[in-house]
């Protein structure tokens, strides 16, 4: 596949994605966003097979430099303190809301839902830092 | 660690845009280094020194 088409398709399953996952929040219909899933799911090892060309392929000056390990760098800095700082806020509100249940026990859920996300993010975090350890 | 680039670059004439197209870099980087501001890997160290065909430590200085 040239890499024309390659980006014909993705920019034809990204809009058709785009409109499934707008029209099931608007209409509150779960069927058409696991439909914009499900196209996500199919399109998935397309990308992964081409992951290296995507970015040049929607670059309009495909000489021009925009990521080396300085840009590397600064994302990973970034992006580790993004990390901290929104899982630290998402456990103290998520503690904040689970200690008031007394006062507000409609909102208990809500505090729990926060930990467990916290959590999770935490965990992914946990298990690509001993991917990248034992890689590096 | 202190570096010798801008020196480098003057002495063959090329400007920061062209440092970093020839490197394969953005401009951005080629400023940091020059400012001090960012080391390279030793990878783009060694690009460097062999772009401007001299040793290593030519252009790089290790100040410790």
């Amino acid at each position: 596949m040239n890499q024309n088409s390659l980006k014909i398709i993705l920019i034809l399953t990204s809009a058709i994605q785009t409109v499934l996952w707008v029209a099931g929040l608007i209409l509150a219909n779960v069927k058409l966003v696991i439909s914009a899933l499900i196209i996500i799911v199919a399109i998935l090892p397309l990308v992964y097979v081409h992951r290296n060309d995507i970015s040049e392929m929607f670059q309009r000056d495909s000489n021009k430099i925009v990521e080396d390990e300085r840009t590397q760098l600064i994302n990973d800095k970034s992006s580790t303190l993004t990390l901290g700082v929104l899982i630290g806020t998402i456990i103290y509100v998520g503690l904040i809301i689970v200690s008031l249940r007394n006062v507000y026990p409609q909102f208990l859920f809500t505090g729990y839902t926060l930990l467990i996300t916290a959590l999770f993010g935490l965990v992914i975090f946990i298990i690509s830092s001993s991917y990248y350890k034992r890689r590096y | 660690m202190k570096n010798k680039l801008k020196v480098y670059r003057a002495m063959n004439d090329l400007t920061q845009e062209d440092l970093a197209k020839e490197l394969k870099v953005t401009r951005q980087t080629i400023i940091a280094i020059e400012k001090l501001k960012y080391d390279p890997s030793l990878a783009l160290a060694f690009k460097i020194a062999r772009f401007f065909n001299v040793q290593i430590e030519e252009i790089f200085l290790d100040t410790e």
